[in-house]
């Protein structure tokens, strides 16, 4: 890695990476200055990103980028950050894709330690879960139900405290 | 040879999820502590019961302790002034989750004894503040709430309900009963209908 790039990047660097089906994208230097995963994969020429295909590595940058200039936050405030609930329009419309997408995204941003686009995802997919029933998140994410019925009625009237009353 | 390598690697991916067909068995708990902290403890109660693998990852303690100190710190804060142990592993969180909900939760009686049938399950008790003590938060077209109030004494009361309702759906319209008996006790039964015409 060169150092005189990493701390001086101007506007019209670029850097080059690689997806792991061998897209290469060229990207301003700015967005891999401040997620140093991405930086750590810059130059070699047979060197590419493992784990993360073009698709979603496309879908990644198009959010770097537009977060370009978004302040930077302290480790500090994970957890307030992540209070907030509210998500931005263009981040919902970004995030708007199929599940696949979706989770790969999220996957991708844990891997590379893009930690706001990581929020973000965690974010939507757990208001997708938000004021649901077993039974709606089961056909909401398309997931089996491998409890007996027996065993169904027992959580069930595990968690009935209303029952008290 | 990284690019075959790469090949593999998401050839096994996908053999592994089309097996399983859940995108929740191929990520690392780690994350799913990061999705499951966005939720309230009773959204997580109503993921635990999703599966079996799901159940064991919502069984986190350190998770459960969080969500503890996040929605009922004025109880961890009475448990912190009698003295009584907050550390991690002596406590079953959820457990206290449980118990402080109990303790907390809205107040909602019901005339028939299977309170399953009267309360919806995706009931959420929000927040409450002086002016509105009894929040309750539910997303389906149909129900009822039954109130009974067993140790009135005689006089005039003012019972207020308040329902605030969502954007309505062209075509859509809204119904809202109150019944009140006056019997040993007074029952209160409100029933809400969304029309979907």
């Amino acid at each position: 890695m060169d150092n005189g790039t990493s701390n001086s990047a101007s506007e019209n660097e670029t850097i080059t990476l690689k997806s792991c089906d061998g897209i290469e994208f060229h990207i301003d230097a700015r967005i891999a200055n401040r997620y140093t995963l991405l930086n750590n994969w810059n130059g070699g020429e047979s060197a590419c990103i493992p784990n993360v295909n073009g698709k979603v590595l496309e879908k990644v940058l198009e959010w770097c980028e537009h977060h370009i200039n978004d302040p930077q936050l302290n480790c500090g405030d994970d957890d307030s950050r992540r209070r907030n609930t509210i998500i931005e329009e263009w981040d919902e419309n970004f995030l708007s894709c199929d599940q696949d997408m979706l989770f790969e995204i999220i996957l991708a941003a844990n891997y590379l330690e893009i930690k706001p686009l990581l929020d973000l995802g965690c974010k939507t997919v757990a208001n997708m879960m938000k004021s649901k029933s077993p039974e709606e998140i089961r056909s909401a994410f398309n997931i089996d139900n491998d409890y007996t019925p027996e065993e169904e009625e027992q959580f069930r009237k595990e968690n009935e405290w209303a029952e008290d009353y | 040879m990284r690019n075959s390598f790469c090949g593999l690697y998401n050839f096994l991916k996908k053999e592994k999820s089309s097996k399983s067909n859940n995108y929740f068995n191929n990520i690392p708990q780690e994350i799913m502590i990061l999705i499951m902290l966005n939720l309230d403890g009773y959204d997580l109660i109503m993921f635990s019961m999703v599966n079996k693998s799901i159940r064991s990852q919502t069984q986190d303690n350190l998770l459960w302790r969080k969500i503890c100190f996040r929605e009922f710190p004025n109880d961890i804060i009475r448990m912190n002034y009698k003295r009584k142990d907050l550390s991690l592993n002596n406590n079953n969180w959820l457990n206290l989750w449980k118990e402080f909900d109990k303790k907390n939760s809205t107040v909602i009686f019901a005339e028939q004894p299977d309170l399953s049938l009267m309360i919806p399950p995706c009931w959420i008790r929000n927040e409450s503040d002086a002016l509105h003590p009894k929040i309750i938060k539910t997303t389906l077209p149909y129900f009822d709430v039954h109130a009974i109030f067993d140790t009135l004494m005689p006089g005039i009361y003012q019972i207020v309900w308040e329902i605030k309702i969502g954007p309505l759906k062209n075509g859509q319209n809204f119904k809202f009963i109150t019944k009140v008996s006056d019997q040993v006790c007074i029952i209160f039964i409100i029933m809400c209908y969304i029309f979907n015409n």
